[in-house]
């Protein structure tokens, strides 16, 4: 038998079983319980892999759920801190608005911009100036206490002497004793109390206010609180720290008032 | 040994061609299978039978269980993966035999895209008068092509 012969007839096998077997299911389905023990390892790897997939797709949409969630985390937390800035941004600007309603001598609120250019001195920029009715000489202050005075006035800005400057000097009184004084800056985060002599009994934690003798601070400000006091060693007059209410790195929102003299 | 690297292959074969629906809609691996176990029949049994009907038929077996496993699996009537699979199994040592006989990447490309095209027309040409159930001609067409078109590395890489 030649070797097509051997495949024509192989081929006439396959197709014929092939031919029957479709026929004899096309009414009925007598293998259907072969089919289902056949099947079954199949249908059983199927349900094992899809298994599988839905787990790893399950992870793979947590994955994503927590990415989702820490941006959002993130978002949010940025909001807090936002709402946060807000609040305390509030809460300054209602004492800055209870100064200004039992303050006769205000003159407007202002914002600090930037810190002096001069590394020597101790300033600040305000964002208002002569627009704004601002002028030299002006005390700043703050609900917790004074701050400095403007010294240099421009149309929108001007600049302030802070009150740790060595340059800066204002009259005071001891709250208690009401001894008067002179407090200058010294260019470091504390300030001197001049010219109490010996006698006087000062404590620390003792309040310092402004005198307003000087004619350019109203009378009554907070102006800080003796934190050292030495009497050793010393001839005319006591050596008194004072520790400032408003430290200068620490403001935002001021207030400027009229000069004393020129106030009611 | 040899057996048993067949049938593990024709499980990987069909649980790739069952879960993934990108190999399901591109490729045709029980297709490749067959060529590919044609392939080797034609080398294995080259030497000894020139004729090359032990490879044929032995490949024609191979083709038939790969193609009733897949109606088995597909739920749908018993012979018409058993038909077109055998055919497969059958030609693919006589290609090399009597058509061409000698393998050649170019070939291997031409003769599995033309496989592809044979399987999806005798299946679903079986199908269609012993159940009833009719696909339309442009979806059947573009998926005997997409499959036939994505089936040509297979046809360059595997050798005899």
């Amino acid at each position: 038998m030649s070797k097509y012969r051997k495949r024509f007839i192989v081929l006439i096998v396959l197709v014929s079983t092939a031919i029957a077997l479709m026929s004899f299911q096309h009414n009925r389905n007598p293998f259907a319980f072969f089919d289902s023990i056949i099947s079954y390892p199949f249908y059983a790897l199927d349900q094992f892999t899809t298994n599988i997939t839905l787990t790893i797709k399950r992870m793979q949409r947590t994955f994503e759920e927590n990415k989702t969630l820490r941006e959002e985390v993130s978002r949010l937390g940025l909001e807090k801190q936002q709402y946060r800035e807000i609040f305390l941004e509030n809460e300054r600007m209602k004492a800055l608005l209870s100064l200004k309603e039992r303050e006769p001598r205000y003159v407007a609120t202002a914002r600090i911009i930037a810190r002096g250019p001069d590394k020597l001195l101790n300033t600040a920029i305000l964002d208002k100036g002569r627009n704004s009715g601002l002028e030299k000489g002006m005390a700043v202050v703050t609900p917790k206490g004074l701050v400095g005075k403007v010294y240099s006035v421009l149309n929108s800005y001007s600049n302030v002497l802070l009150l740790e400057d060595a340059n800066f000097s204002v009259a005071v009184r001891l709250q208690n004793s009401r001894r008067e004084g002179v407090l200058s800056g010294t260019g470091n985060d504390y300030c001197l109390l001049k010219y109490i002599p010996p006698e006087e009994n000062v404590e620390k934690g003792d309040m310092v206010i402004t005198s307003g003798i000087d004619g350019i601070f109203p009378a009554g400000l907070p102006v800080g609180v003796v934190s050292k006091v030495k009497k050793e060693g010393i001839e005319f007059c006591q050596y008194i720290e004072v520790q400032p209410f408003q430290s200068g790195e620490k403001i935002e929102e001021v207030i400027v008032l009229k000069q004393e003299s020129l106030g009611s | 040994m040899n057996a048993l690297k067949w049938v593990l292959l024709a499980l990987l074969v069909f649980l790739l061609q069952t879960q993934s629906a990108l190999i399901k809609d591109y490729l045709n691996l029980p297709v490749i299978l067959v060529y590919y176990f044609g392939l080797k029949s034609y080398k294995r049994n080259y030497g000894q039978d020139y004729s090359g009907n032990k490879a044929a038929l032995e490949s024609m077996v191979f083709g038939a269980i790969i193609g009733l496993t897949e109606d088995v699996i597909s739920g749908s009537v018993f012979g018409p993966g058993l038909l077109s699979k055998g055919l497969l199994g059958l030609l693919t040592p006589v290609v090399f035999t009597d058509m061409v006989f000698r393998w050649t990447p170019l070939w291997g490309a031409i003769i599995i895209v033309i496989f592809t095209l044979l399987d999806g027309i005798v299946v679903i040409g079986s199908r269609i008068p012993f159940t009833g159930i009719h696909v339309p001609g442009a979806v059947f067409f573009r998926v005997i092509c997409l499959q036939s078109i994505m089936s040509t590395p297979f046809g360059i890489l595997l050798k005899p």
